[in-house]
């Protein structure tokens, strides 16, 4: 079985391949193991954000937020798309501080965000407790549910004659042109790596940390959420560390459900729920958002990122192995910038210029 | 609420759990028993106004005098490490300790969906029993039961001794079955004068084999059925439809802790232990078999938990005669579930919780694919009702829980000390 | 034991006798629609004990409780429609 490219993993970032690359006129094959079922898109929390941790991370955020504007139009209701923005919350004038330091730096490269006052945040969101100080308003985010999306990518693929298989992958050979499954061998012109955490199986020089993360449903509330709610402090603690930490985000779904995070922690390689994270971040939901209080959780999960280290996915060319393209390592930001990495792939394999400069992310950097 | 440390916990206080308690706590153990529903005996030893009498008053004042712990009301929530729970009673969450764990969950109906299912006046044949039970007052009401499997006779011959107007049993298996398994059940003791006794309880009703209910009619509560029987089509009309397709185990609180599975039930050795250290299983949770044998497996759980593996070995001659009467249980009942997949069109919602319908999900490969995809099983109930559902209706392997398996406010779990020292 | 307990369904007093669940309370008392679902159609019991989470209600303020696992008590408030 021959194919222009090999897309190994149907989560979220496999399929925004899938689709750009059938977009682009190329016979595209899909392999994902049968019982995976894409694991951290299924898990994650369909934040669509803009992020300035580094100069490459906004690149790739803001230029993956306009690809999923573009995108949103023709999305099943059941994707259920909402532009709510996020606001990130300032609880001190330290914050605050923050909050206008990310307010310039977005402006500054385009990014429309907005500073709220104490006043103006009671207004946005009445259920959040009194005395915070503030929050940064950036109206461009959004929230999806993800799985949907995924599927629908990949149908999309599927229709423009992409094969899809349900194949645990054994090897990608050096070559790079053919790797080995259970009982087949492919062939393919290409291979695109998006195999999140187990991208490392696979290409073992990719440097992939699983961290682990729990996420809480609650049943429909009547408690209003209007954005979705990020803690500045989020920035301070959960980012850039290794320790475990919890911060507190709150999710408002179109079914009146809030989804409630976040917690991040490296080294724990068990999937079960640890209810003393979950208090943590119980505790800290219900002293920002107080009615969040009375909602019944109906379900609690975990899910692991792929983190690398220094929080830049690796997309593109893997060095070492010829043709074998990475698009993995997105950590908690693999919903967003699907749709960014699948347009710098693509222009990778066909040798076009991107729209953002692809460097900051290329796999080169291992062995820099 | 205080710390609680037992030396054995047992979850489920029915047949099973309260012989499991009565064995282990008879050498000398401390014995913790919780239990979902405000009062022991499980579902088989319901009784009505909370009255319990029999072997169920038997067992509970054995348990009073060995000093038994009893949590009614009690339900496990999530497993927690180092061999604790964490249990809901109230609206309130605490953690228990426990050295050794004994889950006694039992079984539940299972639901095939049709069209109409989700009208008001339509229960599960034991659901109707269980309201009954609890003060629901039917009499001079016409009702029919249907489904499948034995329950249907003790429920109609209840309904009817409760004032009710059974106006007809539609058994979906067909007669040479019924009778074969009718043989099988006499060779066991006792069997035969209970099967004498409800035969003089349900005289006068219609007991019709090969018939099922294909839909439910009314606009806001159910007004009448449509039944086909032996191919023939009719409609009764009535107050009350009791429908059941026998049982499965609960799996919820094995799934949990981890235990090892299968397709009926949770995998128990001779001893009762499963797959997970310290953890044992006994009754319905493992098999649905019946109450002789769920009396059987807690007390060799109870027994072999407290450490008396001789005596616990001592009953395995009486138990392993008990298997036969649940084989043949399960080849006479729901053992043609082809014409019930026919029943639901696409707009009959298959999962109540989130009205997912039967269009939308039949397409996927997997429950956890449909799930993902239509928020099946995404709802309070988890998938109790739709899983098992979708087990009969396209053979996926069941739903996976996540914790807690019942809903918790948010601020309980703010307030949680997982810490139990 | 008294001979019957007195209690409310949405701001209606009514008897029972001890020991009755709220569930067959409140069918005996006509109620048909103990939540509406997420379609907007009325639910009620269906399995009788505690599973399927049909015939949950709002019982003293607090949201979500099986009614059929609840035994009336004297002065309870139930509310239906959640």
């Amino acid at each position: 079985m021959t194919y222009d490219a090999l897309i190994i993993g149907a989560g979220i970032v496999g399929a925004a391949c899938a689709d750009r690359l059938t977009s682009e006129g190329l016979s595209v094959c899909v392999i994902d193991g049968p019982n995976t079922f894409a694991p951290a898109t299924a898990a994650g929390m369909g934040h669509i954000v803009v992020m300035d941790d580094s100069e490459a991370q906004f690149a790739l955020t803001a230029f993956s937020q306009k690809l999923w504007d573009e995108l949103a139009e023709g999305l099943p209701s059941e994707a259920e798309f909402e532009n709510c923005g996020t606001l990130w919350i300032a609880a001190d004038e330290e914050e605050m501080a923050e909050a206008k330091r990310k307010r310039a730096c977005y402006s500054e490269r385009g990014v429309t965000a907005e500073i709220l006052d104490e006043r103006a945040l009671r207004k946005a969101e009445p259920g959040l407790r009194e005395g915070l100080a503030g929050a940064l308003l950036v109206p461009g985010d959004s929230v999806v549910y993800q799985p949907v999306v995924s599927k629908f990518l990949l149908d999309r693929a599927v229709s423009r004659g992409a094969a899809f298989y349900d194949y645990e992958l054994m090897e990608v050979t050096r070559g790079g042109t053919s790797l080995n499954t259970f009982g087949d061998r492919w062939a393919a012109g290409v291979v695109v790596l998006a195999a999140g955490c187990g991208s490392g199986r696979a290409v073992p020089e990719l440097k992939i940390r699983p961290r682990k993360g729990h996420l809480v449903i609650t049943g429909r509330t009547d408690a209003t959420v209007n954005h979705q709610l990020v803690e500045l402090g989020y920035l301070k603690s959960a980012h850039g560390t290794d320790e475990d930490s919890v911060a507190f985000n709150i999710q408002p779904r179109k079914t009146g459900q809030l989804l409630i995070g976040s917690s991040r922690q490296y080294g724990a390689e068990d999937s079960s729920v640890d209810f003393g994270i979950v208090a943590k971040m119980m505790a800290r939901a219900v002293e920002y958002f107080p009615s969040a209080a009375s909602a019944h959780a109906t379900r609690i999960w975990t899910g692991f990122r792929p983190a690398t280290p220094d929080g830049l996915p690796y997309i593109g060319k893997v060095p070492g192995y010829e043709n074998v393209y990475a698009a993995t390592g997105h950590e908690g930001l693999g919903i967003t910038t699907s749709l960014g990495t699948a347009a710098l792939i693509g222009d990778e394999i066909l040798g076009r210029d991107s729209a953002i400069p692809q460097e900051p992310y290329s796999p080169a950097r291992l062995h820099g | 609420m205080a710390k609680k440390r037992t030396e054995i916990l047992v979850i489920g206080g029915g047949p099973a759990g309260l012989a499991a308690a009565k064995a282990a706590s008879s050498h000398g153990k401390k014995v913790t028993v919780i239990d979902e529903n405000p009062d022991f005996g499980g579902q088989i030893w319901r009784a009505e106004k909370r009255v319990l009498s029999g072997k169920a008053k038997e067992l509970l004042d054995s348990l009073e005098k060995n000093g038994v712990e009893m949590l009614a009301s009690c339900t496990c929530v999530a497993a927690l490490p180092d061999k604790r729970i964490l249990a809901l009673s109230n609206g309130r969450t605490f953690p228990i300790a426990y050295d050794k764990a004994i889950i006694a969950t039992g079984a539940r109906e299972r639901f095939i969906p049709f069209p109409g299912w989700t009208l008001p006046g339509v229960y599960g044949a034991g659901g109707l029993q269980a309201l009954v039970k609890g003060g629901f007052d039917v009499s001079g009401k016409r009702i029919v039961v249907a489904g499948t499997g034995p329950l249907l006779l003790a429920v109609a011959a209840y309904l009817k001794k409760k004032g009710g107007n059974v106006l007809m049993i539609a058994e979906q298996a067909p007669f040479h079955k019924i009778l074969g398994f009718g043989m099988s059940a006499l060779r066991i003791r006792g069997k035969l004068a209970e099967a004498w006794q409800l035969r003089k309880e349900i005289r006068g009703i219609p007991y019709r084999t090969s018939s099922i209910v294909t839909e439910a009619h009314g606009e806001y509560s159910l007004t009448e059925v449509s039944i086909r029987s032996s191919g023939q089509d009719s409609r009764i009309g009535c107050d009350l439809l009791g429908v059941g397709w026998h049982l499965v185990p609960d799996l919820e609180v094995p799934d949990l802790f981890g235990c090892g599975l299968s397709a009926r039930g949770v995998n128990a050795d001779r001893y009762m232990r499963t797959s997970v250290d310290e953890v044992y299983s006994a009754g319905e949770t493992n098999l649905v078999g019946g109450v002789e044998r769920a009396l059987i497996e807690g007390e060799i759980a109870g027994l072999s938990a407290a450490g008396k593996r001789k005596l616990a070995r001592s009953l395995h001659a009486k138990w392993d005669r008990l298997l036969g009467f649940s084989d043949r249980m399960h080849e006479t009942f729901l053992s043609e579930p082809s014409e019930l997949r026919k029943l639901a069109t696409d707009d009959t919602i298959v999962c109540r919780c989130e009205d997912v319908p039967f269009g939308r999900i039949k397409y996927f490969e997997c429950f956890n694919k449909a799930k993902l995809q239509t928020r099946l099983g995404m709802g309070s109930c988890q998938g109790r009702v739709c899983g098992a559902a979708c087990e009969a209706l396209f053979e996926w392997d069941r739903n996976s829980v996540r914790p807690p398996i019942v809903p918790v406010r948010v601020s309980e779990l703010a307030n949680l000390k997982t810490e139990n020292d | 034991m008294a001979e019957t307990v007195t209690f409310k369904i949405d701001g209606t007093e009514h008897e029972t006798s001890p020991g009755t669940t709220v569930a067959a309370a409140m069918l005996n008392a006509g109620v048909t629609a103990f939540r509406t679902s997420v379609t907007g159609e009325p639910r009620a019991p269906l399995c009788g004990m505690g599973i399927c989470f049909e015939c949950r209600v709002k019982i003293d303020g607090t949201e979500n409780v099986r009614s059929c696992l609840e035994p009336v008590r004297e002065g309870m408030e139930s509310e239906t429609g959640g």
